[in-house]
């Protein structure tokens, strides 16, 4: 082979190599191969085009927004003060490893059977649908030590261990926190659906580790769901629940993060949204107080608002709001102690 | 157009003198799918980018929509439409917005590397050509768009390199053991400077060419030092987000 060959060679390589990898890293990509997939009759395991910006697909929260029992069993003891968490933080990534294990296929589940093994942990307990949760945290504690982010322990649960540990090292050499989106890029597209599904378990992790606004005893006047409007009158669905709370009551951040939005409108009044990352967000309505600023980070159980009645209200009350890759869901799904809920119209 | 850049356009493979038959068809292969590698890296980077600016157009959606819901909220007539904009409209719209932005970005820098062919001798009569042109009509758009191509295609030779590195790292491990992060780490090198090599340049280069080619068009000076400055306020700004968050080239060394 003469030399000009040997370069019209490597030209032509890496023109394909420029493919493959535009095949998996761009949304047009994706499209050429749902195209494909559509083609040749095959199951496409290209994400959705918006899916490419951000976490969780918003049509996975809508199946956990319309799913009709809560995931947490339910339990009964000390009620809660606000701002405390529910579940340990690795007990509530846990059942989102273990909601996350269970959407993959067996073979998908591979990785995390052997990872399972090699720490003495039964895999068949893993995928249990009781003890799961507390297997798949029990595991994530034990990875803690090699993987301290809690992403890259859910990547090395769902993934396996070398390519974790991998991923943690090239996302270090490029001066980068160990978090997923720089692990999955680091990762062969080979693990797209294992990365998927640790998408999703740090969503529902991130989630199930929020704590409550106020008291824990505070009565819920509205929850969520469909209901008949007290002001708008016809059926509107309540994006949140209402808290019974005097005005001038303190509300909590119910989890770390940062403050995307501290606005006021005659409609919600004054109102904060606090991102937690993972696509997991929540807002808290008809504040009469705002005490934190846009963009300013805050710590769970930080006081951020006092609860009023400023907006589009009839009395007093907070509207606590969380939202899942922007999907409003119920946010008693997310609460280890039921509470009593008066099904009646309620605050606006 | 004598004198102008489009004198040293890409030019159709010289004819083919003796080749064997694998010659040949590797030529002919070559040339139909380095195109779509040119489009494909630029893709890439720009995606590479564009990654990383999509929190911050959430941010400014939010922002817009705490305005709007403030404006509407004002009227009773209007604040039924306070409603319409929920999170998941939000967070549609930010993601949206970038999937758009990007698309666009993808249009203006990969468009005029798509139509690339072998280039010319690059001599020096065509070079003092291209300069006197470029004298004659300067213009922003021709250090821009080679510029946003440039630093998009560095992001995407990192991509690309990234996903060879890991792939051909843990498909080796168990073969190779310790030897296959040293080798894979080559490889990621070999693959960044050949992509740029090979590809990148010939990006800049098509895309200067384009830009030498659109500003000819111009009708005067002036409306030369307009041209294209739509496209470059939507690509440069991507560029700069390739170059500082997309393009970790140091860590291929560590």
């Amino acid at each position: 082979m003469r030399l000009r060959d040997l370069r019209k060679l490597l030209e032509l390589t890496f023109a394909l190599v420029c493919l493959w990898a535009a095949a998996y890293h761009t949304p047009a990509g994706a499209l050429a191969r749902r195209g494909w997939a559509w083609a040749t009759h095959q199951k496409s395991s290209a994400p959705s085009l918006l899916a490419f910006y951000g976490g969780t697909e918003p049509e996975v929260a809508d199946t956990w927004a319309q799913a009709p029992a809560p995931l947490l069993p339910p339990e009964t003891g000390s009620s809660l003060p606000p701002g405390a968490p529910p579940l340990s933080e690795r007990l509530a990534l846990g059942y989102g490893v273990h909601a996350g294990l269970m959407a993959l296929d067996a073979a998908a589940r591979a990785p995390a059977r052997e990872v399972a093994q090699r720490h003495g942990l039964s895999p068949s307990a893993l995928e249990d649908a009781t003890q799961g949760p507390h297997e798949a945290a029990r595991l994530l504690e034990t990875l803690a030590a090699d993987f301290p982010s809690e992403d890259a322990a859910v990547v090395a649960l769902l993934c396996g261990e070398t390519p974790a540990r991998y991923a943690q090292q090239r996302a270090r050499a490029e001066g980068k926190r160990a978090e997923l989106d720089a692990l999955a890029r680091a990762l062969p597209p080979k693990f797209e659906a294992q990365v998927r599904q640790a998408k999703q378990a740090l969503t529902l992790g991130t989630a199930y580790g929020l704590a409550w606004p106020v008291a824990d005893s505070t009565r819920i006047t509205s929850p969520f769901g469909e209901r008949n409007h007290p002001l708008l009158g016809g059926v509107h669905l309540h994006t949140g629940v209402d808290l019974s709370v005097p005005e001038g009551t303190l509300v909590h951040a119910t989890g770390a993060g940062t403050v995307r939005r501290a606005s006021e409108d005659e409609v919600n009044g004054k109102v904060l949204i606090l991102d937690h990352g993972h696509g997991v967000a929540t807002a808290y309505c008809h504040n009469s107080e705002l005490q934190v600023a846009g963009g300013e980070a805050v710590t769970r159980g930080q006081g951020i608002s006092l609860s009023g009645n400023t907006g589009r209200s009839t009395g007093p009350h907070l509207h606590y709001q969380v939202m899942l890759a922007g999907r409003p869901v119920d946010p008693l799904r997310f609460r280890r102690v039921p509470l009593t809920a008066d099904r009646g119209g309620g605050e606006p | 157009m004598p004198g102008s850049a489009r004198d040293i356009r890409f030019r159709p493979p010289p004819p083919p003198q003796r080749e064997g038959v694998f010659a040949s068809l590797l030529s002919l292969v070559r040339w139909a799918v380095l195109p779509f590698g040119l489009v494909a890296l630029v893709a890439v980077g720009v995606h590479a980018a564009a990654d990383t600016v999509d929190d911050r157009l959430l941010l400014a959606v939010e922002g817009a929509d705490a305005w709007l819901d403030r404006l509407l909220g004002t009227w009773d007539a209007t604040r039924a439409f306070v409603d319409l904009i929920g999170p998941a409209e939000r967070l549609w719209a930010a993601r949206s917005l970038t999937l758009g932005w990007e698309l666009v970005v993808d249009l203006l820098l990969a468009w005029p590397v798509i139509t690339y062919r072998a280039p010319g001798s690059g001599s020096a009569g065509e070079r003092r050509r291209v300069w006197a042109q470029v004298r004659a009509r300067p213009s922003p758009m021709l250090v821009l768009r080679p510029l946003a191509t440039a630093a998009v295609c560095l992001a995407g030779a990192c991509a690309v390199a990234q996903m060879a590195q890991g792939t051909f790292y843990l498909s080796t491990l168990d073969v190779l053991g310790d030897a296959a992060g040293p080798l894979a780490r080559g490889l990621a090198v070999a693959v960044l400077a050949g992509v740029l090599l090979s590809l990148g340049w010939r990006a800049v280069v098509g895309s200067f060419q384009d830009a030498c080619d659109s500003v000819a068009d111009s009708p005067s000076r002036k409306a030369a030092l307009a041209r294209g400055l739509w496209g470059s306020a939507l690509s440069v700004p991507l560029a700069v987000a390739a170059l500082l968050d997309a393009s970790p080239v140091l860590a291929f060394f560590r």
